[in-house]
């Protein structure tokens, strides 16, 4: 019985690699030759789209069927949405959902197989049940905080520790393929992010156009331009006896060491799709422009972080949410249409993470953090027009327990039924990295059975 | 009717009347008057000028034209043709002028007269010999031509004994008391009869070398100096400061051996110049510069840094003399600075007050310990839309800042401006639809009072007996506190108790609702509050169990010491502060004002000679106001250029979430070190905030006036290096940075650029970017 009713989140949890075939190997065999057939091209990019502040992942994508739609909106009471706000979709194995009307152009890229959902994912610390849960076993730290469940996301680590995050880790295990750049192969498009920083790779945070020229250093004659620029080369490499002051001189050695690269890279990109003139389009599209430039910068492998705000919807959630998906789907679309445009669509995977999931059930006109969330993923080589891991059944809401564990409380808040860990080794996985290596970026991943979710080709 | 216009013609009559009185010409009979112009002019021997005269009140306009009264003029007083063009004389006249006249022929009493000056012509001076000469008695050769007998050469502004050799050669003799260029002029003889400069050079062959060259001195201090000779035997020298043999106590004596000795004071210029004169000519010098420290203003410099927005050099006169203790007792006391009147504050109004307070505000210490809190308990205009619910949120923090941490707490929890921004304005208790809004009862607890782990009072994490961290609270404490802190609606103007929902309302505090108030039996943080009571109840005592919580010292005072003084400060300190948090001496807890004064009079605050890991970085409208006052630079209205700020990563009141716009846990990338504003200070934001602050001082084109001190010293880029040094770093710039910025400034093709080369580089320096 492979149906969307008996496999259960617990069982795609433990499920192993030898106890039969189930949704996520089947994607996983049949990757195994495009896999290698990638390698063969050079670039390959990961593109991580973090909607700040935790989207409200029961919004985003939505059951139809009769019998969960119905449990959806008593569910969800005032924060339904009614069927003409839904863009149907359907899953071969889990049936029919809808996507959020703010966002046609994913219900298009779903269709053409090009964009893939991945049910219920969430920061663990092992395969947690709902007994864990309840007992507190060995659960991730501080579920629910903000600043925790961040870094979380973007280290990999279930505990609000480590100064490295799983992207800039990634990049750092095949750093052989990037031995030919100097430029930045961990790039953060929206500020300071954990995700970006490696152990040996540093992130650099950077906005778009903006190719860190200092105005100072501009000045007649050159000359004095150049020795103005000499000086601050030498003061800002001066090792002092602080270490706060040598810390904020390293920042702007390193800017002086960035900056030349980014304006000898400067110029018109290498495609014509528009882009939103949204923050997210933008930073995108300075991505998208990165990425036309990987002949040029010689970069084998890069992994980009862009960034959007305001998803802690606690209030007002209809059309803020509304407002941003908007945003993000038109944003993505152009990114996927550049990348096709560029040829280079199957070697470009963009995916989105979030602070947590939202409660089902709202407090007036929001609802509250949560934990497990459904997220997107785009590109040439998803296999898209599918739904992974088990979406949970709205109709165990009103009963959740050890049997039914969808929802790990009463008010909504879904038990993950893949873990992070999970979700970004089948990334890191495509990337390139083997799975020595990926037991190093995700220290718990052996603790899961299944280590490829499969929605990567 | 009648009379009004009657008046009015009268009016007119007496406007138009006083301009019939024309003074300035000559009145004949019947009105006839005679102009003449030009009235005054001098004109050289030998050459023409043309007069006019008009004629007015008669139809004859002819004029006779004299000259001293001698119809048409004559030889001596120079003649004047019928048409009215004079001729000066070849000699000029005794006592250089003449007068021209034009007398009506019509009639004659009507005349006007021209006062003319007849002077030599402007002698030209193309060369003299020599023009390179050693001190002592000289005789210059003057090459030129138009010299007249009787011609006078001026050394500078001393006249020289002058022959008269040709009309183009002169001799003149003296005696080059003094090094240098000197200007040679010509003066023939009456007015107006000078010729341009040309220069000469005094130069000596010897050449007096005094070392060190430049150095910098701590008040009272002494230093050697030495001088050597070269061009003679005799080594001898006078000494002198600043002219003065010997010097003075005003800038410091020197002794007859070069040991100087600096004054108690600083004096005004801030430095003092040492020179040695060789005795073989009395004239040739060598000189070295001491520029005077205050060996204090490392010490209220920091202090300044710590509790202001940035020092002065009024207010670092003003520390020193008072004293710190005295000075913080001072700031306590002070008035609140104004904030912009509610009724009517619009965003920027909010901005401006927030960035102008902190930049010009007398009540410096109030308004830092603002823009701490602010940083704390978080609100934003992400969602805080308008300006009159961000100014009563100012004026809550700027009225609790030095009061209690327990009233603090209390107010914002029913503040209007905070329950929008964390929803607990209208979160009412469950029913069928929906569950108690968590949000507010979650963040108070994690970010403005315990944080997440238990705490010792030092901030170390507490472990328990497996060595794990002890989570402060549970998801359930957080459903517990949301619950009893339902019921709660915004205010309205009358203060009428609501019964059902008010809209938005922000200068008073939220008011309860009964019905929406969850009245079952809690459990906050172990404590129990128990069914029925009011929303009221319910808040006081959930507030008072936050707030009695261990954690709240550690958490807060770590926090308040990363925002004032340091991000990596020891435990004992911070269990120092956290003790006097607990307990302010009297029993209290929660004394704000205790509790930065505990912080900032700490021994590890003072200490002027800090271990390496102390320090914070400043933020960048810390960073930007700091540069604005020890530089005086004018701030205008902050909102024209607050939107930059974002680019900097500190949207002013406009934090991305109620994380604020930096973690206080942010590590120091690729270090153990804490820095949170580190967090907001990449590659890409360090040069915006560059390219931010260098755009001050060009503004307006060429240099921004405020900057001119600089650049009248700017000349000597020793004394350059030193004031930047001075006013920006406290005299700590560390020989290779003064070195590297000699360096620059040599480069520099005027004073402007030389300027703001030492400032630019200092400001982005790591030693002015880190406060420490």
């Amino acid at each position: 019985m492979k149906t969307k009713q008996t496999i259960s989140r617990r069982h795609f949890l433990q499920m192993s690699a030898s106890c039969g075939v189930s949704l996520g190997m089947l994607a996983a065999l049949g990757q195994l030759r495009t896999a290698q057939a990638q390698t063969a091209q050079n670039y390959k990019a990961l593109v991580c789209l973090f909607l700040l502040g935790g989207n409200d992942g029961h919004n985003l994508v939505v059951p139809t069927s009769a019998a969960q739609y119905n449990a959806y909106t008593t569910a969800r009471g005032g924060l339904a949405l009614p069927p003409a706000q839904i863009l149907g979709i359907s899953d071969p194995v889990q049936g029919a959902f809808g996507l959020h009307y703010a966002m046609p152009e994913m219900q298009t890229l779903y269709q053409q197989g090009h964009l893939a959902i991945v049910a219920n994912v969430g920061v663990l610390a092992r395969p947690t049940t709902y007994h864990d849960y309840q007992t507190a076993n060995q659960l991730p730290t501080n579920l629910r905080s903000h600043s925790d469940q961040v870094v979380q996301m973007q280290t990999g680590f279930p505990n609000a520790s480590g100064a490295t995050g799983w992207g800039g880790r990634a990049v750092d295990v095949l750093q052989s393929l990037n031995t030919g750049t100097a430029f930045p192969v961990s790039i953060s498009m929206n500020g300071n992010a954990q995700f970006c920083a490696g152990a040996l790779v540093q992130g650099a945070n950077l906005q778009p156009g903006n190719y860190l020229s200092q105005n100072a250093m501009s000045l007649w004659p050159a000359s004095a331009g150049q020795a103005r620029a000499t000086a601050q080369q030498q003061i800002v490499t001066l090792s002092g006896s602080n270490q706060m002051v040598n810390a904020a001189n390293k920042t702007m050695a390193d800017a002086l060491q960035l900056g030349p690269l980014l304006q000898a890279a400067a110029g018109n990109p290498a495609f014509t799709t528009m882009f939103p003139n949204t923050a997210i389009g933008n930073q995108l599209k300075e991505i998208a422009r990165f990425i036309s430039l990987r002949s040029q910068t010689g970069a084998g492998r890069q992994v980009f972080f862009c960034g959007l705000g305001g998803f802690d919807t606690h209030s007002g959630q209809s059309y803020q949410q509304w407002f941003l998906l908007q945003q993000v789907s038109q944003a993505l679309a152009a990114f996927y249409n550049a990348t096709a445009e560029m040829g280079v669509a199957n070697q470009v995977t963009a995916f989105t993470l979030s602070d947590f999931g939202r409660t089902l059930q709202p407090s007036g006109s929001g609802s509250d953090h949560g934990w497990g969330n459904h997220h997107l993923l785009v590109g040439g080589a998803v296999n898209g027009g599918r739904m992974y891991g088990t979406f949970p059944l709205m109709t165990n809401y009103a009963n959740f327990n050890a049997t039914h564990e969808d929802y790990a409380d009463n008010r909504g808040t879904m038990l993950p039924g893949v873990s992070l860990a999970q979700y970004g080794a089948t990334l890191a996985k495509w990337f390139g990295a083997s799975d020595a290596q990926l037991d190093g970026l995700f220290p718990i991943l052996p603790g899961f059975a299944v280590r490829d979710v499969g929605f990567l080709a | 009717m009648r009379v009004k216009l009657l008046l009015r013609f009268v009016l007119v009559l007496a406007l138009i009347t006083p301009s019939v009185v024309a003074p300035a010409l000559a009145l004949g009979q019947m009105g006839v008057t005679v102009t003449i112009s030009p009235t005054t002019v001098a004109v050289p021997v030998n050459s023409t000028r043309q007069f006019t005269a008009q004629v007015t009140g008669t139809a004859n306009t002819a004029v006779n034209w004299s000259v001293n009264n001698i119809t048409g003029g004559n030889a001596t007083v120079g003649t004047i043709s019928n048409a009215g063009l004079y001729r000066a004389p070849v000699v000029p006249p005794i006592g250089w002028t003449v007068t021209v006249k034009a007398t009506s022929v019509a009639s004659p009493t009507a005349l006007a007269s021209s006062v003319v000056t007849v002077r030599n012509q402007i002698p030209y001076v193309t060369s003299v010999t020599p023009n390179q000469l050693p001190p002592g008695a000289f005789t210059l050769t003057v090459n030129g031509s138009r010299f007249v007998n009787g011609a006078q050469v001026y050394w500078n502004s001393t006249p020289l004994t002058t022959t008269f050799v040709s009309p183009t050669q002169l001799t003149a003799a003296g005696n080059a008391a003094q090094l240098g260029l000197i200007n040679i002029t010509v003066a023939n003889p009456g007015p107006g009869a000078v010729s341009t400069v040309i220069t000469v050079n005094v130069a000596s062959s010897l050449i007096v070398n005094v070392t060190p060259v430049a150095v910098n001195l701590p008040t009272g201090a002494t230093q050697q100096f030495q001088a050597t000779v070269s061009g003679s035997a005799n080594q001898a020298v006078v000494w002198k400061v600043n002219g003065i043999v010997g010097g003075n106590a005003v800038n410091g004596t020197i002794a007859n051996n070069g040991l100087y000795t600096a004054p108690n004071l600083i004096p005004a210029s801030g430095q003092a110049t040492v020179t040695a004169t060789s005795q073989a000519d009395n004239l040739t010098q060598g000189a070295a510069a001491v520029f005077l420290q205050d060996p204090l203003l490392i010490t209220y410099g920091r202090f300044l840094d710590q509790c202001t927005f940035g020092t002065t050099p009024q207010l670092l006169a003003h520390v020193k003399q008072v004293g710190m203790q005295a000075f913080l007792d001072e700031q306590f006391a002070l008035p609140e600075a104004a904030w912009p009147p509610l009724a009517t504050a619009q965003r920027s109004d909010a901005v401006d007050a927030f960035f102008l307070n902190a930049a010009t505000g007398q009540d410096q210490l109030r308004q830092r310990v603002i823009f701490a809190l602010s940083e704390i308990i978080v609100i934003s205009m992400n969602k805080n839309t308008n300006g009159n619910e961000i100014v009563p949120w100012l004026q809550l923090l700027s009225r609790n800042a030095f009061g209690n941490y327990r009233t603090l707490l209390r107010e914002i929890t029913l503040d209007a401006t905070m329950g929008k921004f964390l929803d607990l304005a209208n979160s009412v208790k469950p029913t069928a639809n929906g569950g108690a809004n968590e949000n507010y009862a979650r963040e108070v607890m994690q970010l403005f009072s315990i944080g997440l782990l238990q705490l010792n009072l030092d901030g170390s994490v507490k472990l328990d007996g497996q060595g794990q961290p002890i989570p402060t609270y549970t998801q359930t404490d957080v459903r517990q506190l949301a619950l009893a802190l339902t019921g709660w609606t915004y205010g309205n103007a009358a203060g009428v108790p609501p019964t059902s929902g008010n809209y938005n309302y922000y200068p008073g505090p939220m008011l309860p609702i009964a019905a929406r108030h969850d009245t079952s039996a809690k459990t906050v943080l172990g404590q129990a509050l128990p069914a029925n009571q009011t929303a009221a109840q319910d808040y006081s005592a959930a507030i008072d169990t936050i707030f009695n919580h261990p954690n709240v010292a550690p958490f807060v005072t770590t926090r308040l010491i990363r925002a004032l003084v340091t991000s990596n400060p020891s435990p004992a300190y911070i269990a120092r502060v956290a003790a006097v948090f607990n307990n302010n001496g009297q029993g209290v807890r929660g004394d704000l004002q205790a509790v930065v004064r505990a912080i900032l009079m700490d021994s590890e605050a003072r200490n002027d000679t800090p271990p390496p890991n102390f320090g914070r970085l400043r933020t960048p409208v810390q960073h930007t106001i700091a540069m604005m006052r020890a530089l005086n630079i004018a701030t205008g209205q902050p909102a024209q250029f607050a939107y930059i700020f974002y680019g900097l990563g500190e949207g002013m009141l406009d934090a991305p979430s109620v994380f604020g716009h930096y973690s206080p846990s942010f590590r120091v990338p690729k270090t153990t070190l804490f820095g949170p504003e580190f967090q907001i200070y990449s590659p890409t934001e360090a040069v915006n905030r560059a390219n931010f602050l260098y755009a001050f001082f060009g503004n307006p084109w060429p240099i921004n006036p405020a900057l001119q001190p600089y650049v009248n010293v700017a000349g000597n880029a020793a004394a350059l290096v030193n004031a930047v040094d001075n006013a920006l770093l406290y005299g700590r710039m560390s020989p290779q940075m003064r070195s590297t910025l000699l360096t620059a400034i040599a480069a520099m093709y005027d004073n402007h650029q030389r300027v703001m080369t030492a400032l630019y580089l200092t400001i982005m320096s790591g030693d002015y970017l880190v406060q420490h």
